[in-house]
């Protein structure tokens, strides 16, 4: 349902936040303010518009939300450094050195923070779900952490050995989940030089910015650029290959865990409904191969469709050319071939038909 | 003014001031915008497997083409990318044309499709409306356009399936996968892709949209929402937002045991390169593909980019092979107003050619 509210208390905020400017520009102190969220009253007319806006339309206040789980923030920062330097003659070293100080104000290591807050309707990361089991989790490191390293026997011992292991994961992951945030941190150290050296490409004149946006656009682009160097790295390759194959085992942990806690109460099991909708899986695609291989049996006399070829040899054009000439004939008779009706029955209803004409748009 | 800021406190409160305007602006402009729709062209359902539909496009004025042309997205979004919107619309353009237009939709595919493999999605599924048109058009074989993922599908489909594709247009698709530049591929190398299907089993799209706006965290997350505020006085920009958003965001699960033998054969084993992508029971050949092909890439492209598309042209077994650079990035090359011109006229320039 819309917000109720009118637009009138905006513009009152509006102009609370235009008089906040005016004051602290009269009194010279543009600059002065260190409120980690930004110039006067950005984030209380921030907030405030956020509420306003909610209200509309599904996909307009989801774009609300992003805007307001990020954007506003580091927006908000950058006019804050914006309003300490302006009218000011200053270099790229000492801008770049207040946005780090700036930064560093928010959070040791800002960029897995805005990571983390990445997401909302249609999009979570990898961490959502660690944070949701992380109650569960918890309770069973304080329970293991005393018998982790214990060896296991008697009654209890595969219990014991399980759960053993799925503390082990938790602690796994932790050190994986430590090494990418270091490499993040990396980036964010690299950021900062980029941003500086961008900075002082626009010393020249003629290249200065003119205004926060500019400055936001060039921290985003050095942002980017550190990133990206990092990002495309062996070593991040590595990193993140192992944090994400860490969450799994812890996650296949879990999913034990729940799976014995089915059987116990004679519930059926995640691996029992998988393995059922394994076969319907296979049925079709058997009952499908069947279809396909009879025209081409009936017609050729030959039921072996175009041939499994040996392992690929290292695809030079020359090399797959010749492959290519080789296998081309069977396969082209076999295409040339009509389709095959489809199959009748129960099973054909699941199977490629053609649809009864419906209009959409 | 020295260094490399030009701004004095005035101008900056004047920023702020036509900032918090927008904003107000926005106000009335995201309780006025509609519920954004999206696909701008009548489309009817002519064939069905499962969830998979096969749709037929219908353009103002009958088609003049005689072979039809079946569009074959990507798994991991929607297809109505291509049919945004009446301004943002490749099929729009190519019916204008005359072109006669098919999608395949996937679908959305639930916990009962997970053990789908590739052979049931290009075998089965894209195999099964290939020759769907085919019988209905009396044809042996028909024109093929593959987009993206959709594009490594239909080279899979016309190596293993030379007779049925006439002409085959490859739009943005990964051919080689270990370029330097290529920043999904270098992400999942190292992931151990069985411990990943086994755990999750279908692949989640909101972990999918995650790592795709991971690609580029600080353009694609707070430089975008900033650049919205631009914009709020406009009703129309807002609702072209919002429809891309939508779209972005509304994207399927992915069928597990396809997607491992998508992250294994392709991005992990670079198949198409060096050979090993297995079909069924039939290895893929590059070298097979020797009908015309027309390959279109993006220079802007941060997921598929440029050169792991252009890798296309050493592979192909023919010899009648074309390529358009466009000047744009992965989205920009269904939705700008340069692609609205450029795309639909060079495919149906190219398949008149060879019509």
């Amino acid at each position: 349902m819309a917000n109720t509210q009118g637009t009138g208390d905006f513009e009152a905020l509006a102009r609370q936040y235009w008089n906040a400017w005016g004051d602290a520009m009269r009194r010279g102190s543009v600059g002065a303010h260190t409120d980690a969220t930004g110039i006067p009253g950005w984030q209380d007319a921030i907030d405030w518009w956020s509420q306003l806006a909610h209200g509309g339309r599904s996909g307009a206040n989801a774009a609300v939300e992003r805007f307001n789980a990020q954007a506003r923030d580091w927006y908000g920062q950058m006019q804050q450094l914006a309003a300490q330097f302006a009218g000011r003659d200053a270099g790229a070293a000492d801008i770049a050195a207040e946005w780090k100080r700036a930064l560093g104000a928010v959070g040791e290591n800002p960029f897995p923070e805005m990571f983390r807050a990445l997401r909302g309707q249609g999009a979570e990361g990898l961490d959502r779900w660690v944070e949701d089991a992380t109650p569960w989790l918890e309770a069973v490191r304080r329970e293991g952490a005393s018998w982790l390293g214990l060896p296991a026997f008697g009654i209890g011992r595969e219990h014991q050995e399980r759960l053993q292991r799925l503390a082990q994961a938790q602690l796994d992951y932790q050190q994986r989940n430590a090494a990418y945030n270091a490499l993040m941190f990396k980036a964010l150290q690299r950021a900062y030089e980029v941003f500086e050296s961008k900075l002082a490409e626009r010393e020249e004149p003629g290249r200065q910015l003119a205004s926060a946006r500019a400055l936001f656009d060039l921290w985003i682009d050095a942002a980017e650029e550190a990133y990206a160097d990092i990002a495309l790295s062996p070593e991040f390759r590595e990193v993140y290959g192992a944090l994400v194959n860490a969450q799994m085992r812890l996650r296949q942990g879990v999913q034990r865990e729940v799976e014995q806690a089915c059987e116990q109460l004679g519930m059926p099991t995640r691996g029992e409904v998988d393995a059922a909708h394994r076969k319907i899986a296979e049925l079709e695609r058997a009952l499908r191969r069947m279809r396909d291989a009879a025209p081409a049996a009936a017609g050729a006399g030959s039921a072996k469709p175009a041939a499994a070829k040996p392992a690929a040899k290292p695809a030079g054009k020359q090399a797959a050319k010749s492959a290519g000439k080789q296998a081309a004939k069977p396969a082209s008779k076999q295409a040339a071939k009509p389709a095959s009706k489809v199959a009748t029955g129960r099973v054909a209803a699941s199977t490629g038909k053609p649809s009864a004409t419906r209009k959409s748009r | 003014m020295t260094g490399p800021l030009d701004f004095t406190p005035q101008a900056l409160a004047r920023e702020a001031m036509e900032l918090q305007a927008k904003l107000g602006a926005g106000l009335g402009t995201l309780r006025e915008v509609d519920d954004v729709d999206y696909g701008a062209t009548e489309k009817e359902e002519v064939w069905r497997d499962g969830k998979v539909v096969l749709y037929r496009y219908r353009g103002d004025a009958r088609p003049t083409a005689k072979v039809p042309l079946l569009i074959s997205y990507a798994l991991v979004n929607r297809p109505y990318m291509v049919d945004l919107q009446a301004d943002r619309s490749i099929v729009k353009g190519l019916l204008a044309r005359g072109e006669d237009v098919y999608i395949i939709d996937w679908g959305y595919p639930d916990r009962s499709d997970r053990y789908l493999t590739l052979e049931d999605y290009i075998e089965r599924f894209l195999g099964g409306a290939v020759d769907h048109l085919r019988k209905a058009f009396g044809l042996d074989a028909i024109n093929l356009l593959g987009i993206c993922q959709g594009g490594a599908f239909s080279l899979c489909y016309a190596a293993l399936h030379p007779g049925k594709v006439r002409n085959l247009v490859t739009m943005v698709t990964p051919v080689d996968f270990h370029t330097p530049d290529n920043m999904l591929s270098n992400w999942v190398r190292e992931m151990d892709v069985d411990l990943f299907v086994d755990t999750l089993g279908n692949v989640p799209a909101d972990l999918m949209n995650h790592c795709y706006l991971m690609l580029k965290p600080f353009r694609l997350n707070l430089q975008k929402y900033v650049g919205l505020v631009d914009i709020l006085d406009d009703k129309r920009a807002v609702e072209d937002f919002l429809r891309m958003e939508k779209w972005i965001f509304d994207s399927p699960d992915q069928a597990g045991e396809a997607f491992r033998q998508f992250i294994k054969q392709f991005y992990q084993g670079n198949g198409f390169v060096n050979g090993g992508i297995v079909i069924g029971e039939r290895e893929v050949h590059l070298g097979l593909v020797e009908m015309p092909v027309l390959n279109i890439f993006a220079e802007q492209d941060h997921l598929v980019p440029p050169d792991a598309s252009k890798a296309l042209k050493g592979l192909i077994g023919g010899d009648d092979y074309t390529e358009l650079s466009f000047r744009g990035g992965h989205i920009g090359i269904y939705v700008s107003g340069r692609a609205q011109v450029q795309v639909p006229q060079t495919i149906h320039d190219w398949l008149a050619r060879r019509s």
